[in-house]
């Protein structure tokens, strides 16, 4: 018996002296409400609920990662008066909408170095530039910023859009608004734990952002068939003109 | 009232694209132009990706275009001959305008090269009909048709091979001709979104010398085609024909040019041309405007 309790006692002595990193799989517990969003014709942007609990005091961040894609920011200068596109950077793997919501200010949660290595915050995303080397420092500044102040303008990189929500002491519901102009693909949503600056639990779930319905057939219709789809196009607008044209000579 | 396009997965606000549209089919016809160069400018200008409005105009026209050369085919006024060789060439400029289109895309050119040849194309028209108009006040209007048919033909184009016989415009005439012209309106087409015609009007005219009672219907007739493969090309190549767009665009410029075209009977023949002239000269300072002025902000960015 004595045996026992202390074994018993032993193990949880152990398990609550282990840094929580090691129970990584218990802190949080987060999912969409809806893990799809259904574009329509009639699709003016909507707002999307994330739902999560944690068992321990500690500071939430989320973020909501659209598809990755390769951006290229370019930079206008003058040619004999007339404004034109000259000099170009590359950015590779940048996602293609970004939101987030912290519990608390950014950077009282977690220190820089934190916050770079998980993509936690615009200005900490990692950027890889093609031909990096070619490109001067001072130049990469700005490229950077005018590709993130071009995202925000079009509400694709939208810190103040996210919202989040505590229910109870534990319980948490964030949301997030997709403008009308939001790209289509596989979103990751990235939940992080973080208590005295350092993240002790991830979780990752994905939504997907799609036309449905009658958008989506003829989307598809015209990447598989697009020869078809052209030809139909033209016999529509053949159609219309001879309709018209018919009505026109009545008058 | 904002519509997504399935094919440019973009919201667009229909209602403004539907009343622009159909203004511009009124002045197409009252004046008897495809519009296009309206139009196109006017999509680019208000967000939408100048593939998918190049690409989706040029469907529009092919609306535009059948409806207009009806009159013209029943009263037998359209040289199917002439308007076939001009085809062939409208055919492998298109093609050829797509890829051209795709590269300038692809090296980040091509706002600015739409731009230069809007500019330099609706100014130099512009300018002359704004001199054929202003000069039709002071002449009189005899003594300038037979000056102008005591020019001779140019040399050069008498000497080029292939000639063939078009007995409805009772030409004998190279084909390279034509097809040449027929060729760059076709590349304009696809770069563009334009129809052409009044670059094929004029060329018509003054380069073909056909009788002016064909030279409408004729080019209708060959811009038919020329749209209708440059939709097909842009489909084809870069998926950037968004059939909602299309239908958005068609349905207002075939309203358009219904109430166009009635009207048209209360605008005289002078006043009008001057009008157009003005309009195609204010489209052309507009984008000289737009070229010159440093813009709001010196980056833009592509998503690949």
């Amino acid at each position: 018996m004595k045996k026992t309790y202390l074994a018993a006692a032993f193990s949880v002595m152990l398990a609550v002296s282990i840094p929580a990193f090691a129970q990584s799989g218990g802190i949080l517990t987060v999912d969409f409400a809806k893990s799809h969003v259904d574009i329509t014709t009639d699709f003016g942007g909507e707002s999307i609920y994330v739902f999560g609990t944690k068992n321990q005091p500690g500071d939430i961040v989320v973020v909501l990662e659209g598809p990755r894609k390769d951006m290229t920011v370019r930079r206008k200068s003058q040619v004999l008066g007339a404004w034109m596109n000259r000099q170009s950077v590359t950015f590779r793997n940048m996602p293609n909408f970004y939101s987030f919501a912290a519990s608390k200010e950014i950077d009282k949660i977690a220190p820089a170095a934190v916050l770079e290595k998980h993509d936690i915050g615009l200005e900490n995303i990692h950027t890889d530039i093609r031909n990096a080397e070619r490109i001067n420092p001072s130049d990469k500044n700005l490229f950077i910023e005018a590709l993130l102040r071009n995202k925000r303008a079009q509400n694709l990189y939208a810190e103040e859009g996210a919202k989040i929500e505590f229910l109870n002491k534990d319980f948490f519901k964030v949301s997030f608004f997709l403008p009308a102009n939001v790209p289509v693909g596989d979103y990751t949503l990235k939940s992080y734990f973080i208590r005295n600056g350092q993240v002790y639990d991830v979780k990752t779930n994905t939504m997907r952002v799609a036309q449905v319905g009658l958008s989506s057939r003829i989307n598809g219709f015209s990447k598989q068939q697009s020869f078809i789809y052209g030809v139909l196009c033209v016999a529509l607008a053949v159609f219309s003109g001879w309709v018209s044209g018919r009505l026109r000579r009545q008058v | 009232m904002l519509i997504y396009l399935p094919i440019a997965e973009m919201a667009v606000p229909a209602d403004t694209i539907f009343v622009v549209s159909a203004i511009v089919g009124v002045l197409s016809g009252i004046f008897g132009i495809g519009g296009g160069f309206l139009t196109t400018p006017f999509l680019i200008f208000s967000g939408i990706p100048p593939a998918i409005a190049v690409g989706t105009q040029s469907t529009q026209l092919v609306a535009s275009s059948v409806a207009a050369v009806f009159g013209h085919w029943s009263k037998g006024n359209v040289d199917v001959k002439i308007g076939s060789v001009m085809m062939v060439g409208g055919l492998v400029g298109s093609i050829l305008g797509t890829f051209v289109f795709m590269l300038l895309e692809s090296i980040g050119q091509i706002d600015f090269v739409i731009s230069v040849l809007y500019i330099i194309l609706l100014g130099v028209i512009g300018f002359l009909m704004l001199f054929e108009t202003a000069s039709s006040f002071f002449m009189k209007k005899k003594a300038m048709r037979s000056e102008f048919n005591a020019m001779r033909v140019p040399t050069f184009i008498a000497k080029l091979p292939y000639k063939m016989r078009f007995p409805r415009s009772k030409l004998y005439i190279s084909a390279l001709v034509p097809g040449g012209i027929g060729f760059i309106g076709g590349l304009l087409a696809s770069v563009l979104g334009i129809g052409g015609g009044f670059l094929l009007v004029p060329a018509m005219i003054y380069i073909l010398r056909m009788p002016a009672l064909l030279v409408a219907g004729t080019s209708l007739f060959q811009m038919i085609f020329t749209t209708a493969i440059a939709t097909i090309m842009h489909a084809v190549a870069n998926n950037t024909v968004d059939v909602m767009l299309a239908l958005v665009l068609i349905v207002g410029g075939v309203l358009g040019a219904q109430i166009g075209v009635s009207v048209s009977k209360y605008v005289r023949g002078r006043v009008a041309r001057l009008m157009m002239a003005l309009i195609v000269l204010g489209v052309c300072v507009q984008m000289i405007g737009h070229l010159f002025i440093e813009p709001a902000d010196l980056f833009s960015i592509a998503i690949w």
